[in-house]
């Protein structure tokens, strides 16, 4: 390398300003690598040879050496075995738990295929991405490719190019030296013109454009996303929207009476719809009316007065668990009509709620069993039946619940075990 | 000076006192530039070309009609059904995905063991990888039944709050298809530029010159740029190598990691990745004999390419014949009765014509490369290779059908029979394989000009 005279001093130059450099010809490695060897003695650092394929030996004479394409490789063998494994346990152990057969959510060894995969995917796109961008590339526009000698390297000629910014170069001297060992067609590389170097405007705009535009789907979906409406969905593949069935409430033209929904065939009985005994399903004695009586009927209308069923604690429990869900938000913990929901409601003083009368005052005391399970069943007042969402047994248990509640509040201890008594507070 | 010796007319002859050559003739980097983009400049096209192009291109509409017309009405119109679910569709993905295996060894292995051959057939037959994976990408994308949920196969985050499994060989597949067909088109790519850049310099219009300039990405084969070509293709080559073998892998591992008897074995893996090359490299003959005595390549891609190529025929035909001897013999050994029954089916049973054509073109057929007049005679190779796709494919459609139409519950045992859309899409599928190589040879330089002029002797002035 440096085993020649010093820079030739006088030859420190200002810029060509008409040079961006120059390129010779040659037409075989031999005499191409001896050339660059004369120049680097000279002192000339700044060379390139473009050829058409690579040339063994030449990198230890332009002096280039190191890559940092395999450190790219590593780190994007890293990131993809990583980003992997990362997937594989994130995805499918903690974001959406994936239970397969009883075995480990995550586990390394499944992970391991399209860890790999990935990891040789980013590597792949480490090493590409360097490559192009350490070698320059993409610049589609080069000064070199003006001259027309130049187009053969890449075709079967071996052109040296030396840069004007070298601290050696000298036009003169340089040209000479090049022609002196043996480079053919000895031209310069001519500078970028001022007005070529700009951009045009209708690029710039047409470039805007087209960037605002891009972004308009973008809006629209983030529009989409973020705002309701009220019309049904856009539904591209409808197989499985729209399926050719009959819903509830709706016509059809098969049947004589034009509704879709059957009534029931005169004479038969749906499974679980046989419900022969009033005094548990309807709460009254027989032959006191069917389904359409409500609640505002008077206690003498037949309403049972015993439990139909046996009452025992699992009952009473069952019971307390349901009010607790059911009914406690409005009616209170302890029936007083104290619940939340009551109470919220009144805050807010609208005028529209009726206050649930408590379960512990005297007309309600008073009323039999059979009432209170109709009332649950049918609701009262503002109150909705809940029927649909409480079975039989269960609202049953609700009004022995209720039956507990009213005798707490009239009790004694008279009215307790005395074995109970003196741990009673500890009882639940 | 002009002393011929016979490794210039004929490079099979062994002499042991000179490494035969690469190429045969007189060739120099501007001969071999002129030869190979010249056939890309051709202002018009052959007549053969046109005939070629025009049924490939109506083979791929009919291709794609057929796709279009299963999207439009469901899976049913192919002929899997109760119990073969997984009929010709994964057959065809399986046989276009081992196609393209070759095409990375050629580039790849190949270039690790720094055999110099290579340069002349490897842009080839990494065209071919990369249009074979295509094709094959096609079949189990459509096979998914709604097709428009494809991207389910993604880690895309959803309304549903959903994720692929990441424990189902199926979504290891998706990954490593993908990876493999992005890789080989990194890899295709990166070795294209120094030849797209010929092109463009040598451009006498200028659409040419701006889209071969375009595609060149401004190469100008500057030492730093050949430096950082040689050791990105170095690294890509090495990252591809293990890449391929895990392709084929993970595609047996589709079938090995189920329960099904005729399926469930470790010896899958290295079973396949030596049919896919095998397979592959039967492609890569027939496809070359014609397109190097077509294009007039005889001097590039010599007889000595063919013939070690006929030799890798050989030796991973061998490889499979083992393997099937090896099923044999675990399902025997193993005790397993299911599994002895399931072996015994594929040779007896009712698909017994489909092994017996499996075995004899793929064991039987290659056998004949054990001749050198066979190895070194183009008509007799293409013959053999194409009988040697057809075993593969068969070999395919044996695992796939057999084990599945004798699976756990008699009473649901079938036989498969193909649609006439199942046959028509699989003749389409190489309706586009071929419309794509057309459209190569056509545009782009089939053979790798750059790496072609770096393996021949230097400093030789023309």
């Amino acid at each position: 390398m440096s085993t020649v005279a010093p820079p030739r001093p006088e030859a420190v130059p200002e810029i060509e300003p008409e040079s961006n450099g120059l390129v010779a010809s040659f037409n075989s490695v031999d005499t191409v690598l001896e050339a660059v060897r004369v120049l680097r003695s000279g002192g000339i650092e700044r060379i390139d040879v473009h050829s058409p394929h690579p040339i063994h030996g030449l990198d230890d004479a332009l002096g280039l050496k190191g890559s940092p394409l395999p450190w790219g490789a590593i780190a994007g063998a890293a990131i993809g075995l990583g980003s992997g494994i990362w997937m594989a346990w994130w995805m499918n152990a903690v974001d959406y738990p994936f239970i397969i057969s009883g075995k480990p959510l995550f586990s390394i060894i499944p992970s391991l295929p399209i860890a790999f995969e990935l990891a040789i995917l980013f590597a792949a796109f480490a090493v590409f991405g360097g490559a192009i961008a350490f070698g320059g590339m993409p610049k589609l526009a080069n000064q070199k490719f003006r001259i027309p000698s130049f187009a053969r390297a890449t075709d079967d000629r071996y052109v040296l190019a030396v840069d004007s910014r070298d601290k050696c170069f000298d036009l003169v001297g340089t040209r000479a030296l090049l022609d002196e060992v043996g480079g053919e067609g000895v031209t310069d590389i001519p500078p970028v013109a001022t007005s070529e170097k700009r951009i045009p405007r209708t690029v710039w705009m047409a470039a805007a454009v087209l960037c605002v535009l891009a972004l308009v789907p973008a809006v629209l979906i983030a529009k989409a996303r973020n705002s309701t409406s009220t019309k049904p969905r856009l539904s591209f593949v409808s197989d499985m929207d729209h399926q050719p069935k009959f819903k509830p409430q709706t016509t059809n033209s098969f049947f004589p009476d034009g509704r879709s929904m059957r009534p029931q065939v005169e004479g038969t009985v749906a499974r679980d719809d046989l419900r022969e005994d009033d005094q548990y399903y309807l709460g009254r004695n027989s032959g006191h009316g069917g389904l359409a009586a409500n609640a505002a009927e008077k206690d003498s209308d037949g309403w049972v007065t015993a439990f139909p069923l046996t009452v025992d604690e699992s009952l009473i429990r069952r019971g307390r668990e349901r009010y607790q869900i059911f009914c406690a938000t409005c009616h209170g913990q302890g029936g007083d009509g104290d619940g939340l929901v009551t109470l919220r409601a009144l805050e807010l003083e609208q005028g529209t709620w009726v206050k649930p009368t408590s379960l512990h005052a005297e007309p309600i005391r008073g009323q039999p069993v059979g009432r209170l399970f109709n009332s649950i069943s049918n609701g009262v007042r503002k109150m909705p039946g809940y029927a649909s969402q409480i079975p039989v047994r269960d609202r049953w248990g609700i009004v022995a619940y209720v039956r507990a509640l009213q005798r707490t509040r009239a009790a004694t201890s008279a009215d307790v075990p005395s074995e109970i008594l003196p741990n009673m507070r500890e009882l639940n | 000076m002009a002393t011929v010796t016979i490794a210039d007319i004929d490079n099979t002859v062994i002499d042991p006192a000179t490494r035969p050559g690469v190429m045969t003739g007189r060739n120099s980097p501007g001969s071999v530039t002129e030869q190979v983009a010249s056939l890309a400049e051709r202002s018009r096209p052959s007549t053969a070309w046109k005939a070629a192009f025009a049924i490939s291109v109506s083979a791929t509409l009919m291709f794609f009609s057929l796709v279009g017309y299963l999207i439009a009405t469901g899976v049913g119109v192919w002929g899997n059904n109760a119990p073969v679910f997984w009929g010709w569709p994964i057959v065809n993905f399986v046989f276009w995905v081992g196609i393209g295996h070759a095409g990375t060894l050629i580039s790849a292995i190949l270039f690790l063991f720094r055999q110099n051959w290579r340069t002349s057939i490897n842009r080839f037959a990494e065209a071919m990888t990369i249009f074979a994976v295509t094709c094959a990408g096609i079949f189990p994308a459509i096979h998914i039944g709604r097709v428009w949920f494809v991207y389910w196969l993604a880690p895309v985050p959803n309304s549903l709050a959903m994720w692929p499994n990441f424990r189902s060989p199926l979504l290891w597949d998706v990954f490593a298809v993908t990876a493999y067909a992005t890789t080989s088109a990194l890899f295709w790519y990166l070795g294209m530029l120094p030849d797209l850049a010929t092109l463009r310099d040598r451009a006498t219009t200028k659409l040419r010159r701006m889209a071969y300039g375009i595609a060149a990405l401004g190469w100008n084969g500057s030492s730093q740029q050949w430096r950082l070509f040689e050791k990105a293709y170095l690294l890509l080559a090495a990252l591809a190598t293990p890449l391929v073998l895990s392709v084929h892998t993970i595609v047996s591992f589709d079938f090995a990691t189920s329960q099904m008897p005729g399926w469930h074995t470790t010896i899958f893996p290295p079973y396949f990745v030596a049919g896919a090359v095998f397979s592959g490299f039967a492609m890569v003959i027939t496809l070359m004999v014609p397109a190097r005595a077509f294009f007039g390549l005889k001097n590039l891609v010599t007889l000595r390419h063919l013939e070690n190529m006929c030799k890798v025929v050989l030796a991973t035909g061998m490889m499979v014949g083992y393997a099937y001897g090896i099923e044999f013999f675990i399902a025997w050994y193993g005790g397993n009765q299911y599994e002895q029954f399931a072996f015994i089916n594929r040779a007896l049973g009712p698909y017994w014509w489909a092994y017996w054509t499996m075995v004899s073109c793929n064991v039987l057929a290659p056998q004949l490369f054990w001749f050198k007049g066979v190895r070194t005679t183009p008509w007799a190779m293409v013959a053999i290779c194409v009988f040697v796709n057809v075993g593969m494919w068969f070999e395919r459609f044996v695992i796939t059908v057999t084990s599945l139409s004798r699976d756990f519950l008699p009473s649901s045992w079938g036989y498969f029979v193909p649609t006439p859309v199942d046959i028509l899409m699989f003749l389409g599928s190489f309706g586009l394989f071929f419309t794509l190589f057309l459209l190569f040879c056509r545009y782009l330089p089939m053979v790798a000009m750059a790496e072609v002029k770096s393996v021949m002797p230097h400093g030789e002035a023309h």
